[in-house]
């Protein structure tokens, strides 16, 4: 054991080292790290503390029963309140009225899936827009649908 | 020689070996200290904290989600998109989500255009006759059981969850777009804000409260899905197990959850 002095100094400078490291790598990595596989934990709870902008199924019914019901009843039975008014989020939060919901009677709204594509579903109502005003006898302007269709029950 | 070694055992001073020994001791006895402190700490802490990720009772061992899109009642419409852009607060020009129109003429030609990633729905096209088969193609992240996204991320910020939605440590992320360029869907995009990736979420903070997509609540015609593979009876789990489903690049191995009926050979 000649050399054993060479030998204890090159452990005890892998001793050191690696204790360093497992120190240092303690600090930098983050509490949550590896818990169920190689990220961070919290950052699920992060994104699942997110607030919701589009209101819960039923949530328009609470305070506007009549146009549910319109809505129910029709051809737009299947079609969400927010994709013709806004989020829920503009209008009420926390059960408190924070904003107008908006009303849209522009004929491009209605266009927006009624106007006649090759790529729609056959079987999806929709008309070419010049085409349909002629047979009605209507011009086109800004709310020229609702004139003969009502939104929520557009009686088609 | 005995001077020099006399004069290295002086009686007043340790020699430097003893130096470095005692040094090294006690800098391994303070390290070791330190490091199973917080360790401990920490692992207590772990033990303690539940497996719930949100408000209320949710489960993440109790979900996992697949998604189904129905290509022949998708009308283009574009509400999908526009949810989703206010739901999670999407810069202008970047999606999430978005609707693309394939239009395939009889000598096999394939157009394919999303403008505005159809955020304003479509125009009628003007192409000509000679389209014979044309459909809307809405995509999404597949949330890939194999994703090829979270194993190119060197920082470990991409990760999936246990209920099967991938999703991006904001505060990990450094940037660098490996997962931008290895999503073979393009679903990932550098968020021009922030400057980390960004991506579909399925809406996690809707899913750990008990709702639906922004997406999936938005479509008129009911073409888009959000189902639950272990909700014993899941309507959309039993389209996935009875119905003739594909997803997008089967051939890359990705297992992708997100399925589509009515899939034709041009979608990509």
């Amino acid at each position: 054991m000649e050399h054993a002095k060479h030998i204890v100094r090159a452990v005890l400078i892998l001793v050191v080292v690696a204790t360093t490291f497992v120190f240092v790598r303690s600090l930098a990595t983050p509490r949550s790290f590896g818990m169920y596989g190689a990220y961070r934990f919290d950052s699920v709870a992060e994104y699942a503390a997110a607030e919701p902008v589009h209101g819960a199924p039923g949530a328009c019914a609470e305070c506007h029963e009549e146009q549910t019901k319109a809505l129910s009843g029709g051809k737009h039975a299947s079609v969400s309140c927010e994709v013709c008014h806004a989020p829920l989020a503009g209008h009420v939060t926390n059960g408190e009225q924070v904003g107008p919901m908006p009303v849209r009677r522009s004929f491009s709204l209605c266009a927006n899936c009624h106007h006649r594509l090759t790529a729609r579903p056959k079987d999806f109502p929709q008309v070419v827009l010049a085409e349909h005003l002629a047979t009605s006898g209507s011009t086109l302007s800004e709310g020229v649908c609702l004139e003969c269709h009502k939104a929520h029950d557009p009686g088609i | 020689m005995t001077q020099a070694s006399s004069s290295h055992s002086l009686p007043s001073r340790c020699t430097r070996r003893e130096f470095i020994e005692r040094g090294a001791c006690a800098l391994g006895a303070g390290v070791a200290v330190l490091v199973i402190g917080p360790a401990a700490v920490g692992s207590g802490s772990t033990a303690t904290q539940p497996t719930a990720t949100a408000p209320g009772a949710y489960d993440w061992t109790k979900h996992k989600y697949v998604y189904v899109i129905d290509t022949r009642k998708c009308i283009g419409c574009g509400a999908c998109v526009r949810a989703c852009t206010r739901e999670n607060d999407v810069p202008p020009h970047y999606f999430r989500t978005w609707v693309e129109r394939y239009q395939v003429s009889r000598t096999g030609d394939v157009n394919v255009e999303s403008p505005n990633g159809a955020m304003d729905g479509f125009e009628p096209e003007v192409t000509g006759d000679d389209v014979t088969k044309a459909f809307f193609f809405p995509k999404l992240c597949c949330h890939c059981t194999n994703t090829p996204c979270v194993q190119l991320c060197p920082v470990g910020a991409s990760y999936r969850t246990l209920d099967g939605v991938v999703l991006v440590d904001q505060k990990r992320c450094i940037g660098c777009g490996y997962c931008v360029q290895g999503c073979p869907y393009g679903t990932r995009f550098i968020h021009p804000v922030t400057h980390t990736a960004s991506k579909c979420t399925l809406c996690y903070h809707r899913l750990t409260r008990g709702l639906t997509t922004a997406c999936v609540q938005a479509c008129p015609v009911g073409a888009r899905m959000l189902g639950d593979t272990k909700k014993v009876g899941d309507r959309v789990a039993e389209i996935i197990a009875t119905e003739r489903v594909q997803v997008l690049q089967p051939e890359l191995l990705t297992e992708p959850n997100c399925y589509y009926l009515g899939f034709s050979r041009e979608a990509r």
